[in-house]
């Protein structure tokens, strides 16, 4: 697996540095020039599974997968590879988008809680790993370009779902209610570990379900 | 790993009657690779060379058919086998975006006996830059490097598909002259693929050639060389003779021309004959074209 680490972050570093340096500027940019000093880790939920997926395109590049599996890596090798540098890679990032939106914040001189940031940075940590286990599996069964016009009708989907569920919450006001009440008594932090653990099981089924499509696939 | 109390000759690989079926194709194939040799697979393009070697190194899999590696059944060579055997595919290769010295890098990390120092050596032998991503260099440089690639880790064996094809006379060369200083180890083999006949009849042991997934002909290529001959023949002297050891016919202006696997025997019985020694693109043109007897 160190193999694959090497390969992906070398290819990373040559072809994404441009996206690297324009994250970490966007960052910076937005700290001073909006009063949203959080817009910056939001921002990373686009550029990791941005990343991400462009490694699985340079392995495909010019049939380059056959050749992949024709080396001492397993299929279950290669899908782990890409999980962990989904996690990792995120959890990294995370850390220092969060690290440099804070000391920017205090630079500028805004009034910015440790705690505000920890939790921005644990929602964008769970919503990047939710879009990782989805667009995963998606991509290394259909290929980079199938699989982006999958997350494209699944987005629609579920805004065009969207108005519906806007609906169905006024008709249940009182069971909303309820859920509501239930969740202040039950803590934010605890929802958010909650959110998290099943967001982590979630990942795995999204694996387990990677691991065995690409057992599948042929070259 | 590879088992190393296998003797010179033994059977490394056997595939026997490994099938794959696509929509307009099928394969069927049995072959063996023997420890300390060099088995060559050549067939036109599209006969079905690639499909097998995809078969024997798992990247697609097979629908019947039964594969044995050291005298062990698998279904492809396992991941601890792999350790021991350098790669060629001819469509596929490091991505483009890397450079020799991420290539370098990266087969560190995954063969522990990687040479690093002589996998330079060689690209700066070879003319290889070592800075520059793949996708920009020439044909001859991409193939040169795949084959540096495969060699760069102690293998003992070679699985090679087309490892020259795209390639200039001189690159060839240098190619096969880094093959023939490879089997220089009776240790090692190879199973190389190819539709260029010349370049399997300076360095192969015996030859398999393979039609429309189907192995038409198996033959140790001494005496391919040696014994097989295209008699040129007319009708009347096609119905007199003997035509038990005539393996195809093809139609001609002057008659038939025969392919023959005992080019003594016409020569001794039938010294009028117009029998000459067959290349192998000569004798694969017979198999594939001509009407088979034998």
């Amino acid at each position: 697996m160190k193999a694959l680490f090497i390969k992906d972050l070398r290819i990373v570093m040559k072809q994404q540095r441009f996206t690297l340096i324009l994250f970490l500027g966007v960052i910076i940019l937005l700290t001073f020039a909006t009063d949203n000093p959080f817009f910056g880790i939001a921002y990373l939920l686009f550029l990791i599974p941005t990343i991400l997926l462009s490694t699985i395109g340079y392995d495909a590049f010019e049939n380059g997968m056959a050749y992949l599996m024709a080396l001492p890596v397993s299929r279950k090798t290669y899908v782990k590879e890409k999980y962990v540098l989904a996690v990792g890679g995120s959890f990294i990032i995370n850390v220092v988008a969060s690290v440099l939106t804070f000391l920017l914040a205090c630079m500028r001189g805004m009034q910015i809680e440790v705690t505000d940031v920890l939790i921005c940075s644990l929602l964008s940590q769970i919503l990047v790993l939710i879009y990782s286990a989805l667009i995963l599996p998606v991509n290394l069964r259909y290929g980079t370009e199938k699989g982006r016009v999958i997350m494209i009708i699944m987005a629609v989907c579920i805004g065009a779902s969207g108005p519906f569920v806007s609906s169905l919450a006024e008709e249940q006001n009182s069971t909303l209610l309820a859920l509501k009440e239930s969740i202040l008594r039950f803590g934010l932090v605890n929802l958010l570990l909650a959110i998290l653990f099943l967001c982590i099981v979630f990942v795995m089924i999204s694996y387990y379900v990677a691991v065995k499509w690409l057992e599948k696939k042929e070259y | 790993m590879m088992n190393e109390n296998m003797t010179l000759g033994d059977p490394l690989l056997i595939c026997r009657q490994v099938k794959k079926q696509y929509k307009d194709f099928s394969l069927d194939c049995s072959l063996t690779l023997k420890k300390g040799t060099v088995t060559g697979l050549i067939g036109k393009n599209g006969a079905g060379k690639t499909t097998i070697f995809k078969a024997i190194l798992g990247i697609i899999h097979t629908d019947g058919g039964q594969m044995l590696w050291e005298g062990k059944e698998v279904p492809y060579l396992d991941m601890k086998s792999r350790f021991s055997v350098g790669v060629v595919l001819s469509d596929s290769g490091f991505s483009g975006y890397l450079t020799p010295s991420d290539v370098s890098a990266i087969m560190e990390a995954m063969y522990p006996t990687f040479d690093k120092k002589d996998f330079a050596e060689k690209c700066s032998r070879f003319s290889i830059p070592f800075n520059k991503k793949i996708k920009d260099f020439s044909t001859g440089m991409k193939a040169k490097l795949k084959v540096l690639t495969a060699l760069s880790h102690k293998t003992k064996l070679l699985i090679l598909d087309e490892p020259t094809s795209g390639l200039d006379v001189i690159a060839r060369d240098e190619i096969l002259q880094l093959l023939r200083e490879y089997m220089e180890n009776e240790e090692h083999s190879i199973l190389i693929s190819s539709h260029i006949s010349s370049d399997l009849e300076g360095l192969c042991d015996e030859i398999y050639m393979i039609d429309n997934g189907n192995v038409i002909l198996h033959e140790d290529t001494d005496v391919l060389l040696d014994e097989y001959g295209i008699l040129k023949i007319t009708a009347k002297e096609y119905e007199a003779m003997d035509k038990k050891y005539i393996l195809s016919i093809k139609e001609e202006a002057f008659g038939y021309r025969c392919l023959t696997n005992q080019k003594a025997f016409y020569q001794d019985n039938y010294p009028s004959l117009t029998i000459e020694k067959g290349s192998i693109d000569e004798l694969i043109l017979m198999m594939v074209s001509g009407k088979r007897i034998a």
